[in-house]
């Protein structure tokens, strides 16, 4: 048994190197230098594994609207957090606040939710950072 | 002519949407794909490095597979129901997904070299399989499957991971 | 004592900030993660099985174990590495989950098992290890494996 007969296995392992845009976990997906706060009326909600998404129509200042996808935790983490799928519905406006994608596109992460009461939620999976609780 | 209106068909009926929206099923089938994924790709790891000449070399590469293809199999019909499900309830977002489309070339790959050693030199194992340098072909067979395999593990694990 | 400052730390740190601005960095280590999975758990299945009796029977546990063992140990290495690389990118995140420290145990505990109880008997003659032990060594491996598997996967939903 020599190191020689072991290289195929280490080039098994080494295969992996395909570096695609791909994605997974905060760390792949989410930019934590680039925190967005938006406010919006919400479009859309997809409440699934393995995320949860929520779509919101944001207007800026030119009157201009932009749909933005918020991807947050999984059901089952949020339900263990109290969230249930009533939470968020299209029609609400809410403040949003996460951390833009990575890739440029219109999405970010899910963070922290506002709804119109004062009341909040974090609805991000567990990874995931607020922009003011940077620990 | 686009296909998607058929995964959609297939992600929206009430079995994918109960899957996709569920608390408990969807993580333990997808947990059970990666078992089953561990014990059959991890068991083809094994024959193939036998067949590339890397280990076990004091041992029959038909005895290997054999011995093992039990569990083998096992393992697959384990990750084909699992995956079988989540496809059901990711249809649409698997066929628009690039890494999929890559897995299921990577899998249509490995399938065929296996169908393709089974019907040429699995025939006549007997005849090549107790020499001390297996012949080309069966070495050739072990890579491709190593290096396709490799490819469906790693684009699944891709395609889990495409934004919306 | 809290561990916290140490999640910290390597959460700030220079490597785990890198890998977080990287495009591709996360993704490919995870890759690293998942194929040296298979290594891992392929040839140990095939050395915990046999010490259950089953899968390849004519052959004694110690020339399969003297054949398999690198090929696990090549899989534990690159599994180590990427896994402190995806941990120091996320270390908070780790902290805060409930799975987290699950399969932290079952990784501790797998680790011992291995290099002291199960590198011992796979070198024993077949004789020697007797049925009872090896199937108690066999199942216990598999669990505990198959548990830091399990705990990983679970980090995602908890």
């Amino acid at each position: 048994m020599k190191i020689k007969d072991l290289v195929p296995v280490i080039a098994f392992v080494l295969a992996a190197a395909a570096p695609l845009a791909a994605h997974h976990s905060f760390a792949a997906e989410f930019d934590d230098q680039k925190p967005i706060k938006v406010v919006g009326t919400v479009t859309k909600v997809e409440w699934q594994n393995p995320h949860v998404w929520f779509y919101v129509d944001v207007k800026d200042d030119s009157g201009k609207v932009t749909n933005w996808g918020f991807a947050g935790g999984a059901p089952g983490q949020l339900m263990r957090r109290g969230i249930s799928n009533q939470a968020i519905k299209p029609g609400m406006v809410i403040t949003v606040e996460g951390f833009r994608a990575k890739d440029g596109s219109n999405n970010a992460s899910g963070g922290r939710v506002t709804f119109a009461d004062g009341r909040n939620v974090f609805t991000a999976g567990s990874e995931d950072r607020t922009p003011d609780a940077k620990k | 002519m686009s296909l998607l209106p058929i995964f959609e068909w297939i992600q929206d009926s009430s079995v994918g949407t109960s899957i996709r929206q569920s608390i408990l099923v969807f993580p333990i089938i997808e947990t059970a794909h990666v078992v089953g994924l561990s014990v059959s790709v991890g068991l083809i790891l094994i024959t193939d490095l036998r067949l590339i000449g890397a280990i076990l070399k004091s041992e029959r590469p038909s005895g290997v597979m054999r011995e093992l293809r039990g569990w083998m199999l096992a393992g697959f019909a384990l990750m084909f129901s699992s995956g079988a499900l989540l496809f059901w309830a990711e249809a649409a977002k698997c066929y628009k997904s690039p890494a999929f489309r890559f897995k299921m070339i990577f899998l249509l790959l490995a399938g065929l070299n296996a169908l393709l050693f089974e019907t040429t030199l699995g025939r006549t194992v007997g005849a090549w399989d107790d020499l001390p340098v297996l012949p080309q072909r069966a070495r050739m067979a072990g890579w491709v499957s190593l290096i396709c395999w490799s490819g469906v593990v790693v684009f699944g694990r891709w395609t889990a991971y495409g934004l919306n | 004592m809290s561990l916290l400052p140490f999640f910290q730390w390597c959460d700030a740190s220079w490597l785990a900030a890198a890998i977080r601005s990287s495009t591709w960095a996360f993704a490919l280590i995870e890759c690293f993660h998942l194929l040296g999975m298979v290594c891992l758990l392929g040839s140990l299945v095939v050395v915990d099985l046999r010490l259950l009796g089953f899968g390849m029977r004519r052959e004694p546990v110690a020339r399969l174990a003297a054949a398999l063992d690198p090929v696990t140990l090549i899989g534990l290495a690159a599994m180590v590495v990427s896994g402190i690389l995806l941990f120091s990118s996320e270390a908070i995140k780790c902290y805060d989950n409930a799975a987290f420290p699950w399969k932290m145990l079952f990784l501790f505990l797998g680790l011992i098992t291995w290099f002291t109880i199960h590198r011992r008997v796979t070198r024993m003659d077949d004789e020697r290890i007797g049925p009872v032990r090896g199937k108690l060594l066999g199942g216990l491996s598999l669990i505990l494996w198959f548990g830091v598997a399990l705990a990983g996967r679970a980090i995602a939903y908890v």
